[in-house]
């Protein structure tokens, strides 16, 4: 059966990659969305996805949401590529506009989870070196803290404060230029 | 421990030592999670603190809570220091530094011009002072680690020149790969500090409220080697010639042009040219007010998109310096045009010409045109005929907008006439003559890939001509599709 397949065939199964999560589930991509991942795209330049890429720090969980992720801005990518080269109606201003707002929708829905899994889709980003993932989440992280005074951000990502009060006296003396 | 780091090591059967970018580029990724996992073990392990959501955000490597404290003013990120000893020093080296007066206004996120309508008096003065003291100290005790970007905005009516200068002096110092810096300041043009060689990582510059002399100029062309983005908005530009090969999007507006503190030129033989010559530029964005001097950029071969818009005052004298202004640009970019004395006092000829700027040449995709005059000047209507338009063949869009089309429509025709790939056009808030045009038909026009013309107009406008004579045109104009939109 493997052997009766053709060139057509092969070329095609070839443009797929199989990612692995850490416990097990196999997912089946295509090359342009699993290029976004720096990691993944060197792994492919070098030939070593053949059998799979095992990604023993991703659980399926977050990996299905990372591909999610990739699916969307893989077309986002191809379309910009498509219309500077053959000029189609989505080259012109507004469409490019609304395209833009739809994946800036989409990124907004995307964001809405609990915080156990934004932590987790940041050390995915991180691990699969997905710059437009990692620079989303990281400031959606940054926004929840914007303008909160320390106690409520310790509240908030329950951080427990270990310095002693002497420490903590002293810190705010060294940067009192940033307090008053 | 080996069973770990066997589970963690490169999934590929054929590592080489040649080509091993992926495994490190894998082994960092691991490190930064295993840094992240060991940390967590010994705080659970030792049993700290027993909350069950755990502190996720603590537990994160140095470089992704730099990424976090990269995206926040830095204020707050100094403010940080106090949250638990993990964080105590983090604050040294965060690689993006946002220092923003508008956070000791009491407020944050202001935009609008209430930031201008600063309190003024001893509020004024206490807040401008506890600014200055953030920004000296946060220089002077971070650790002098390089920067990725360096973020200064400050506004309020107070005297500038305080201490923008030596804080954005310092900033260089730690070469930023951006640099950018707002002066809200409606009342100076305060002084742009000398670029240094610290300064040749720079890939983008924007630059607010600035007045920039020819020393400027200089050093950016040779010092800054990677320059890729130059936006200057409001700024005071007083040097005459720059010079960036490496340069891809330049935006210039809302700027002046004003060379009148340029001390060291006396004589009456002034040279009041600006020019920019920036040859691999793909991105034009130009919103210009005209005032007695010139500007120019000089050949873009490579220039995709244009949006000019020349706000001028109706003196025939200050058309006539920007026609020239648009002549040398002509020189440079070595087109073959003729008529050209005709075309001198008028708008139209004008308007043209910045065309020829915009596309530079038949290689720009995408032109927006939109001329905005505060009074109409009449009688000089061109002679579009005598003029020798280009092909614009890589020409897709165009975007005529508070054009003049008075002119028994030659000039839309001309283009049409001389765009064979035009795929949509757009008029805008055009002003049309009342009553029947007598347009010239220029038999050849084929614009066979003309896919939609939309029409805006507001009411009173007699957009009614136009319509009339692209259905005169139709028969060349197969594929055309006409919206018409009132505004």
């Amino acid at each position: 059966m493997a052997s009766a397949g053709s060139g057509d065939e092969k070329a095609a199964a070839a443009a797929m990659i199989t990612l692995i999560s850490s416990d097990n589930e196999k997912f089946e991509v295509t090359e342009a969305t699993a290029t976004l991942s720096q990691t993944i795209r060197h792994m492919i330049e070098d030939g070593c996805t053949d059998g799979g890429v095992p990604l023993p720090n991703v659980t399926s969980k977050i990996l299905a949401r990372v591909i999610e992720y990739c699916k969307k801005h893989a077309t986002a990518a191809a379309g910009e590529e498509g219309s500077s080269s053959s000029f189609s109606d989505a080259a012109f201003l507004e469409v490019d506009r609304a395209f833009l707002e739809e994946l800036e929708e989409f990124d907004d829905a995307f964001l809405e989870v609990d915080r156990a899994t934004l932590f987790d889709l940041i050390l995915a980003a991180n691990y699969l070196d997905i710059k437009g993932l990692l620079n989303l989440t990281c400031q959606k992280v940054a926004d929840s803290v914007k303008g909160k005074t320390p106690e409520q951000i310790r509240e908030m990502y329950n951080i427990v404060n270990d310095l002693t009060p002497e420490e903590e006296a002293e810190i705010r003396r060294e940067t009192q230029w940033a307090f008053e | 421990m080996s069973g770990l780091s066997a589970a963690y090591s490169v999934p590929c059967g054929r590592a080489v030592a040649a080509r091993s970018q992926s495994q490190s580029q894998l082994a960092e990724g691991q490190r930064a999670y295993m840094e992240a996992a060991s940390r967590k073990k010994v705080r659970g392990g030792g049993g700290g603190s027993s909350s069950s959501a755990g502190d996720r955000l603590s537990d994160l490597p140095d470089v992704l809570l730099d990424a976090i404290l990269s995206c926040l003013k830095a204020r707050q990120v100094v403010q940080t220091s106090v949250l638990s000893k993990r964080w105590r020093h983090l604050w040294r080296s965060v690689p993006c530094l946002d220092i923003d007066e508008r956070e000791f206004l009491g407020t944050t996120g202001l935009d609008s011009d209430e930031e201008y309508a600063y309190l003024s008096g001893d509020a004024a003065q206490s807040n401008r002072e506890k600014f200055e003291e953030f920004a000296d100290n946060l220089l002077v005790h971070r650790n002098g680690s390089l920067l990725d970007t360096f973020q200064l905005h400050i506004c309020g009516i107070l005297e500038m020149g305080f201490g923008a200068t030596r804080w954005i002096r310092r900033g260089l110092k730690c070469s930023p790969k951006v640099l950018r810096f707002n002066d809200r300041n409606k009342l100076t043009y305060g002084p742009m500090p000398n670029l240094n060689s610290s300064s040749g990582c720079l890939k983008k510059l924007h630059l607010e409220g600035v007045k920039l002399y020819d020393r400027f100029a200089e050093q950016i062309t040779s010092l800054c080697f990677f320059l890729e983005v130059l936006e200057l908005r409001s700024c005071c530009l007083g040097f005459h010639e720059m010079a960036c090969p490496t340069l891809k999007n330049l935006v210039v507006d809302n700027c002046i042009i004003d060379f009148r503190d340029v001390t060291d030129i006396i004589d009456t033989d002034v040279n009041d040219e600006l020019s920019i010559t920036a040859p691999h530029l793909s991105h034009l964005h130009v919103v210009l007010e005209v005032s007695d001097w010139a500007f120019s950029v000089n050949s873009m071969p490579s220039l995709v998109e244009a949006t000019i818009y020349l706000q001028y005052n109706h003196s025939l004298d200050m058309l006539y310096r920007q026609w020239q202004f648009l002549s040398n640009l002509f020189n440079a970019a070595s087109l073959e045009l003729s008529g050209l004395q005709e075309l001198l006092p008028c708008i139209r000829g004008l308007t043209i010409f910045v065309v020829f700027v915009c596309t530079s040449l038949n290689t720009a995709l995408n032109v927006s045109l939109i001329w905005g005059s505060t009074s109409p000047v009449k009688n000089v209507m061109p002679n579009a005929e005598q003029v020798e338009f280009p092909t614009f063949t890589n020409l897709r869009s165009l975007l005529l907008d508070e054009c003049d089309m008075r002119d028994n429509f030659q000039l839309l025709l001309k283009f049409l006439q001389k765009s064979p790939n035009l795929e949509k056009l757009t008029v805008r808030y055009c002003k049309f003559s009342k009553g029947s045009s007598q347009y010239v038909n220029f038999g050849d026009i084929q614009c066979g890939k003309l896919k939609s013309t939309k029409i805006m107009y507001e009411s009173g406008d007699n957009s009614r001509e136009l319509v009339n004579v692209l259905l005169d045109i139709s028969e060349n104009l197969p594929e055309n599709t006409i919206t018409l939109t009132k505004l």
